[in-house]
């Protein structure tokens, strides 16, 4: 399988008056052509910065510091100038659909003519063309084609949805990111989106980046799954690894499932992890999880375990999960 | 604490709220039809004293509405409120301000429901304020140090000269936990208290509601969409659709056994963190989306999306709940075809 | 709240407030305005200013619009200041003009450039007075200066200025010195006597000022004869040397010494600006608050009646005002808050329609709180910052405001305020005589009394919005 996207040694940093908060630190994965990555991890883990950082989009102090690579389709995008990556990748090659996208549609203009300014932004294209493309991929995600002449405060939060999902398709990108694509959303609308997700994802063969807190979700979702905590990489491993019979192998991970509730079935007590995540200026030394793990040892305090891979295509990043 | 069957501390019967918004001059002017929200649309429950019990619905389901009724923050259309054995849908205003020591809410957003320019210390001691409770700053400082050990957040003193920013999301929640115990009051309405809240101190959240209620001897409503954490947290649920209960009954029996098709399609939907999934496309027997309350189906207001659905559900009266043992209820008259 | 509480709490605001260096600016700039309205006695050297701003005769003896003493230091030619002596040394002589007399001694040192533009004397007597007058220079010449005589005084005051009443004296002292010329182009009444009594003797005493430094020497004499009867008296004799500079920040047209109009217009700056803002900015503010929390009648009632003060002309109104009322101050400060509080009521009525839909006023409602407590407890500090602001733009405002209506009539004559000290200052042609001594000082006043209020509002500010707090 080739790989759509590389990215190695990705650093992030926020360079504020009180020192460089440290949001994303020494990331690296890969994503294989028709494959869906799920990142996973809860609030300041860096999974939104790394969506925003694959389309080099950081928000001011941001930054993505030198020697981090982004290598999409082949091409390394970090030394590319805005110019170009506005033209040739964000949209084009990489879309994004961002956390509450669908509050974010204008709500003094149609939906109709919003999706127009995007196509007519990157595509040569006369109105009528346009609006034949609109009025397909419309249809690609369950829309009646009249939603086009409709403002956003009229359409519930499952169709304006739909409409960004199709406005992130229609210039065809080889991979979309979706960050909490659906959290703002009812449980059955919910798995109404996932389902389209899916069958888009067959139809056109595309590559996604699934970015949630939702574990569960993610399971349903994602072909490998890379768990984040603290700016870093914890655990990256395929469904099978994380989610199966013999449980995930990283602390926080393990301890992240006993946190989720199960719907299925009776369970007397919820795990819970003590304590807070840390302070991106100033980091704990060693593992950055260490102050809140339960299998903490001597070495954990000290220096920072690498992520290694402990089983085929199984990272883990801990003292305690060696090979 | 064990819950008796028959000591019932809130019953609500039949209750509505409709709302009617605005109209435009025209429309006052051509006198056509104004459109009512029908927000809740005839519910009844009971709840017993020392039991959680859960509201589950989705948005638009109404459930928001009905907390805000039973802590009487807007005064209902129809129906009863009893409380204690007293009946307080309408009050007057010593009524009112009494009935606040008594019934307290938890809210959704733990930040948003703390002015963020109080100390820690002023949130917890406007209750007391607001009902002359005795004392002076000193006496008052104890109460609140009581009330924070109670939510467990220590060292209190710390925390009380502190901002809410200041806080974490967990941490900010116990205080808003601390603020409603300091009354010591007999029922809490929790809005959705743990849904902003990271995974892992969620848990920790609703340990420390549990271990509260158990000391305190308190009953809760249990606000919430997420039928996970209900099903954790609560002993018994009301499933909530578009203004109406379709579905009540113990937590486990719901959820293990549902009988209405919207609490069927709702457990469907919810995902599991179990592996080899992810190729499957679910299958969703519901159709389309929530109406809205203003434009409710005739007939069981379920059917424009039910499966199962019949003529004579939409022809005939909206179904009332049916007993089929064992405290479960439900509202579908064509469960047993099913 | 107990007293024991509100001290507890003030002790805590306090231990907030004392944390904001801007607060403390802001307090520290007003207290020592109220020092100095409370000593005012103090710091004015003229005492009594207060009644006198528009009698013309207390201020007979300053120069008009005059620069401050100070400017001598930047000036290459030093120009004389205004000095005062009023301890002449007192002998007694053998005159040969007019027999034993009694002579009242003056030193002046003069070591400037530019001499002063009068000397001033000035006795009080009863009975008969009769006083010769005359000075001694340093290049040892007396010029005769002239003769005072008047009788049936009953302890009235008597006034010499040698710039209008000894310009022939001088100008025969001139003829024996200067050239034939300039002599003949002149007469005494286009001489300054000043200029020449500080002048060296020469050919150009016209028209070159060559200074003349060294002491000299004011005689006044009084013949013995006179002051044996008894009812002839004479007492406080003073000299007033008027400088072409004068006082600490100098003096306008009218003579006026204006270091002492300010001092004593900082308290009506005080008043005035200080009162009126706060109370229109409070009424104002309070009013968009209760329109917004209460809504439904009483907001469209009440934003009704707001349209009608905003409609109101002001002017036509107060001029009508000003016929049918006696000004006084207390009349300015009510028009002035009738037509100011209208300011602030719409931008708070609409950040108040905001703050209601906040959670955390939802929470207090279901706390029990009445609407009282909201409107003040939850609603109003979040106003604080922006009446803050709003007071501290309008308090200069308000003093310029003040100044018009005394154009128009409305103003309160037994007052000095700034803004009078502007007015005049824009009616007698400051700007266009570049006399920016005039200007500056009351302008300068009038923008700090204006910041004192910015900086108590930022300090607010940062107590009221912890996150902006730097600890």
């Amino acid at each position: 399988m080739d790989k759509i996207l590389e990215v190695k040694n990705l650093r992030l940093y926020y360079h504020t008056s009180k020192g460089a908060v440290r949001a994303l630190d020494d990331v690296s994965f890969d994503l294989y052509k028709g494959e869906t990555l799920g990142l996973v991890g809860e609030s300041g883990c860096g999974k939104t910065t790394t969506g925003v950082a694959l389309i080099k989009m950081p928000s001011p102090p941001g930054r993505i510091e030198e020697g981090s690579h982004i290598i999409v389709d082949g091409r390394d995008i970090m030394p590319l100038p805005d110019r170009d990556i506005r033209k040739n990748v964000r949209w084009e090659q990489v879309a994004m659909v961002f956390q509450g996208a669908m509050n974010c549609l204008t709500p003094v203009y149609t939906i109709g003519k919003q999706m127009l300014e995007t196509l007519q932004e990157h595509r040569q294209m006369d109105k009528v063309q346009a609006e034949e493309l609109i009025k397909e991929y419309l249809g690609l995600v369950g829309l009646p084609t009249e939603v086009m002449g409709r403002y956003p405060h009229e359409l519930s939060g499952g169709m304006k949805q739909r409409i960004v999902i199709a406005t992130a398709l229609f210039l065809k990108p080889k991979l979309v990111i979706l960050d909490e694509p659906t959290t703002a959303l009812d449980v059955i609308v919910q798995a109404q989106i996932i389902n389209l997700l899916k069958k888009l994802k067959k139809t056109f063969d595309l590559s996604f980046i699934f970015i949630t807190h939702d574990l569960s979700l993610e399971a349903e979702v994602s072909d490998r799954i890379c768990v984040m905590y603290a700016g870093k990489i914890a655990e990256l491993g395929t469904n099978q690894q994380i989610y199966g019979d013999q449980g995930p192998m990283h602390p926080y991970t393990e301890k992240l499932l006993q946190a989720t509730p199960l719907l299925r079935k009776k369970v007397d007590t919820l795990s819970y992890i003590p304590g807070t995540p840390p302070d991106l200026i100033d980091p704990p030394k060693g593992c950055r999880f260490h102050p809140r793990c339960h299998k903490v040892i001597d070495k954990c305090r000290t220096e920072e375990p690498p992520l290694l891979e402990v089983e085929p295509g199984h990272m883990v990043a801990c003292w305690r999960c060696g090979s | 604490m064990s819950i008796n069957d028959n000591d019932i501390i809130l019953e609500i019967k039949d209750l509505k709220k409709h709302f009617a918004p605005h109209q435009s001059l025209t429309q006052t002017l051509t006198g056509k039809n104004r459109k009512v929200v029908r927000a809740v649309d005839g519910i009844s429950f009971g709840i017993r004293r020392g039991e959680i019990f859960g509201l589950i619905g989705e948005s638009g389901s109404g459930k928001t509405t009905t907390g805000k009724l039973v802590m009487k923050l807007i005064e209902p259309t129809s129906g009863s409120i009893v409380f204690n054995g007293e009946d307080v849908t309408v009050t007057d205003k010593e009524r009112t301000h009494a009935y606040r020591r008594q019934v307290q809410m938890i809210f959704q957003d733990p930040y948003a429901s703390m002015n963020p320019r109080f100390k820690i210390k002023d949130v917890l001691e406007e209750p007391l304020i607001i009902h002359k409770i005795q004392g002076d700053h000193n006496e008052h400082e104890r109460m609140i140090i009581k009330a924070l050990n109670e939510v467990k957040l220590n060292p209190p003193e710390e925390f009380m000269g502190r901002y809410p920013h200041m806080l974490s999301g967990g941490q900010r929640q116990r205080v808003a936990t601390a603020r409603t115990l300091i009354l010591n009051p007999l029922m809490l309405v929790a809005d959705e208290p743990v849904s902003m809240i990271d995974l892992s101190t969620r848990a920790e959240i609703l340990h420390m509601m549990k271990d509260v209620q158990r000391d305190l001897g308190l009953t809760y409503l249990y606000i919430t969409h997420d039928l996970s954490t209900a099903r954790y947290f609560t002993d018994r649920i009301a499933v909530m659709y578009l203004g109406r209960i379709v579905e009540l009954g113990p937590a486990d029996m719901i959820i293990d056994d549902p009988k209405h098709p919207y609490t069927k399609a709702l457990i469907d939907a919810v995902p599991e963190p179990k592996t080899g999934k992810v190729d499957i496309i679910k299958e969703l027997p519901i159709s389309g989306e929530i109406p809205s309350p203003a434009n409710i189906p005739p007939g069981c207001r379920f059917h424009t999306r039910c499966p199962y659905a019949k003529p004579e559900c939409s022809a005939e009266a909206e179904p009332e709940l049916i007993d089929i043992g064992g405290g479960h209820f439900q509202a579908c008259r064509r469960y047993k075809e099913i | 709240m107990s007293m024991k509480d509100f001290g507890y709490r003030l002790g805590e605001f306090w231990a907030d407030f004392s944390k904001e260096k801007s607060g403390l600016i802001g307090l520290g700039i007003l207290l020592l305005s109220v020092i100095v309205v409370l000593m005012e006695p103090v710091f004015l050297p003229y005492k009594d200013v207060n009644g006198n701003w528009r009698d013309i005769t207390y201020w007979e003896d300053n120069p008009p619009a005059a620069p401050p003493a100070w400017t001598n230091l930047f000036a290459r030619e030093k120009s004389a200041i205004t000095a005062r002596l009023d301890k002449p040394v007192i002998t007694e002589e053998e005159d040969p003009e007019l027999g034993m007399v009694r002579i009242y001694s003056f030193k002046y040192p003069y070591h400037y450039d530019k001499s002063p533009l009068d000397i001033i004397l000035r006795a009080k007597g009863s009975g008969m007075l009769f006083m010769n007058l005359s000075l001694e220079r340093p290049d040892g010449n007396t010029i005769f200066l002239g003769q005072v005589y008047q009788s049936d005084l009953n302890d009235d005051q008597v006034r010499f200025a040698v710039d209008t009443d000894a310009s022939s004296a001088v100008y025969e002292f001139i003829r024996g010195h200067a050239s034939e010329d300039a002599i003949a182009n002149s007469d005494s009444s286009t001489i300054k006597p000043t200029n020449i009594l500080f002048a060296k003797i020469g050919e150009d005493m016209l028209s070159a000022r060559n200074a003349l430094k060294g002491d000299y020497y004011y005689r006044v004499k009084v013949p013995m004869s006179l002051l044996e009867n008894e009812e002839n008296k004479i007492s406080d004799l003073k000299l007033v040397v008027t400088g072409r500079v004068s006082g600490v920040l100098g003096t306008d047209t009218a003579k006026r010494d204006l270091y002492s109009g300010i001092v004593a217009g900082l308290k009506w700056a005080l008043f005035i600006g200080l009162v009126t803002s706060v109370i229109s900015v409070l009424i104002g503010v309070m009013y968009g608050i209760i329109s917004a929390y209460f809504g439904g009648f009483t907001d469209t009632f009440m934003s009704f009646i707001f349209e009608i003060f905003v409609s109101i002309p002001v002017l036509p109104v107060l001029i009508v005002l000003s016929a049918i009322f006696k000004p006084s101050i207390w009349i300015i400060i009510a028009a002035l808050i009738v037509f100011s509080w209208v300011g602030p009521v719409k931008t708070v009525r609409s950040m108040a329609l905001q703050i209601k839909e906040e959670t955390y006023i939802e929470a207090a409602k279901a706390l029990g709180s009445g609407k009282w407590r909201i409107i003040l407890k939850h609603m109003a500090p979040l106003l604080l910052p922006y009446s803050f602001a709003n007071m501290a733009l309008s308090v200069p405002g308000t003093i310029v405001f003040e100044a018009s209506l005394s154009l128009l009539g409305l103003g309160d004559p037994t007052i000095i305020t700034w803004g009078q000290i502007l007015h005049d200052a824009q009616s007698s042609g400051a700007t266009l005589n570049g006399l920016w001594w005039w200007i500056v000082p009351p302008g300068l006043f009038i923008a700090i009394m204006g910041m004192t209020f910015a900086f108590l509002g930022f300090a607010m500010d940062k107590i009221l919005h912890p996150k902006l707090r730097t600890r």
